[in-house]
């Protein structure tokens, strides 16, 4: 990498050190003059120390070198990261589901009680196979947590696991996608190979879903906002082809254990892939249920599009939806321009922006008057 | 890593944009992440969470756009912490919960009690007259006195809670002051 010389910073970590020294009152009273001044004049620390003045200093440090450690390692930190972690329990889930099912298909009806006991002896092998238990639970760990901050994925991921079968002439979703983040890896192992094909198919839906919905979750969340990012859908839904390669590129490097830097670099662009790719599936519905009173005359496809292409980044690195309401006047100008859902001042402002240089707009046929119509901007950053 | 160790934040941060090298980015990180969990303790008031949010933020500066400028690394990335700390926490609340402020990068103004020197300037002295009793000694013992605020504390047989926000409204409210005298 390029290394730009003499730009040497002394403070390094120093003032973790120092930190901890002062929360575990190990300073001289003129030390703990000099750090907590140098708080007074520095937010970041001054809010830190708020946060930390109550914690165990122990228990911090251990909190600490813990995330260093998920940091520090690349194979861990890009490949079992958040939103990977969701995307191979996932896969491992449509396994799961597809394999039972294509195995149920070429089973007599009668032998049900006898398919579930194979489910339960693939899951008791996975502490046999598993290579690396330990790493296993930490992916585990964070599955969990990651689980508490994004609940909605977990009924994204169902949500998907019952839509599956359709594929298979017998549905049997609900018993099955009980299990999924509980079993590593390796159980895939065994259902994978008589069933790439269908697999394949369903991996990838599963992928754009899941990328769509953490990056939901990431960017913040408030989304819950209908109308949401069509030009998004339009713009991006052309991507869809390249993915299913480079899906599996991750997946294979599971199995068949390949370098820690291909499954990195897989799995980045895999998700970055997936990323550009994902935004059609969940959110379309929920664009479809708000009604407007008002449309863009030039039509709201190239509205977006034009919101998309003229957008100014905002300092501070938020995404997310800014609401809008406002009038028109006969000219078909949007006026008394008001922010009704709020992102942050630059977004709301640049919403604005891009509403009163975005062209005219007219009511709907059925609409009298000049009454208050709305629109969502989707800020980018 | 050592190497890495002896460039600055910003150095770091351009070195992380060109290569997109997810170790470079982690000793940068490294080097805030006891005040980025600080910050999320402070927020999220849980410490699982904090940890997710730290571990987020990291994320999130990862997959930063690179035509992201970033001025100062420090400011920038309390910006960016607070903020989503703040929004996760707005989504948790769910969608009537609009009093979450969201916050920019701000110029930095020093204040004026915290300069290299603090010289009491007539208009300084005649606006730390008119500040409450208790704040006006806190703030007296803390930036003229040096006393930490354990020793405040102690002094004043108050929490050093109350001493930290009898500064902190003191600091605001000569800062109105000295402001409405311009």
């Amino acid at each position: 990498m390029s290394k730009p010389k003499n730009d040497i910073d002394p403070s390094k970590s120093q003032e973790e050190k120092d930190l901890l020294r002062y929360l575990n009152e190990e300073m001289s009273s003129k030390e703990k003059y000099t750090f907590e001044r140098k708080a007074e004049n520095d937010p970041f620390l001054y809010e830190a120390m708020e946060g930390l003045q109550d914690m165990d200093v122990k228990l911090l440090a251990k909190d600490l070198a813990d995330m260093k450690k998920k940091l520090a390692r690349p194979e861990n930190t890009s490949f079992y990261s958040f939103s990977n972690v969701w995307k191979i329990a996932a896969v491992i889930t449509l396994m799961l589901v597809a394999g039972f099912s294509a195995w149920r298909l070429t089973m007599s009806p009668g032998l049900e009680e006898n398919a579930s006991t194979e489910t339960l002896a693939a899951d008791s092998s996975v502490a046999i196979n598993d290579p690396a238990p330990i790493e296993m639970d930490e992916t585990e760990e964070q599955a969990d947590s990651a689980k508490s901050t994004t609940d909605n994925t977990s009924s994204q991921q169902n949500l998907v696991a019952e839509s599956q079968p359709v594929e298979s002439p017998k549905p049997v979703a609900g018993e099955e996608n009980a299990s999924p983040q509980v079993t590593g890896p390796p159980v895939a192992v065994a259902d994978e190979a008589e069933l790439s094909d269908e697999i394949a198919v369903a991996e990838e839906t599963l992928d754009l879903t899941l990328a769509d919905d953490i990056e939901v979750a990431q960017g913040e969340e408030s989304n819950q906002g209908a109308g949401l990012a069509l030009q998004e859908t339009e713009r991006k839904g052309i991507a869809t082809e390249p993915v299913p390669q480079e899906v599996t590129a991750p997946q294979l490097s599971e199995l068949n254990a390949i370098t820690a830097a291909d499954a990195s670099s897989g799995a980045a662009k895999a998700k970055k892939e997936a990323d550009q790719a994902s935004q059609p599936v969940a959110r379309s519905a929920r664009i479809a249920t708000t009604t407007q009173l008002a449309s863009p005359v030039a039509g709201l496809e190239s509205f977006r599009k034009y919101v998309t292409d003229n957008q100014q980044k905002t300092a501070d690195m938020l995404s997310g939806e800014v609401g809008l309401s406002f009038t028109l006047n006969a000219q078909g100008t949007p006026q008394n321009i008001k922010v009704t859902k709020p992102l942050c001042q630059a977004c709301d402002q640049e919403a604005i922006r891009l509403l009163q240089n975005g062209g005219a707009w007219k009511y709907n046929d059925d609409v009298t008057g000049s009454p208050l119509t709305s629109t969502t901007i989707q800020i980018s950053n | 890593m050592e190497l890495l160790d002896r460039f600055s934040d910003e150095a770091l941060w351009q070195g992380f944009v060109t290569e997109k090298d997810r170790q470079v980015l982690a000793v940068l990180y490294d080097r805030y992440l006891a005040l980025v969990y600080g910050v999320c303790l402070k927020y999220m008031g849980d410490k699982e969470e904090a940890k997710d949010a730290a571990m987020e933020v990291f994320e999130k500066l990862y997959e930063s756009s690179p035509s992201q400028k970033v001025e100062k690394f420090r400011s920038w990335l309390f910006v960016v912490t607070k903020n989503h700390c703040l929004m996760k926490l707005r989504s948790k609340k769910g969608v009537q919960e609009k009093n979450v402020q969201l916050f920019m990068e701000s110029t930095e103004v020093v204040h004026p009690l915290d300069e290299e020197e603090t010289d009491l300037t007539p208009q300084l002295q005649q606006c730390l007259e008119q500040l409450k009793t208790e704040q006006k000694g806190c703030v007296e013992m803390f930036y003229f006195n040096k006393k930490t605020y354990e020793e405040i504390a102690l002094k004043k047989s108050i929490d050093v809670k109350q001493v930290k926000s009898h500064i902190q409204n003191g600091k605001r409210n000569l800062k109105l002051c000295i402001e409405s005298k311009r």
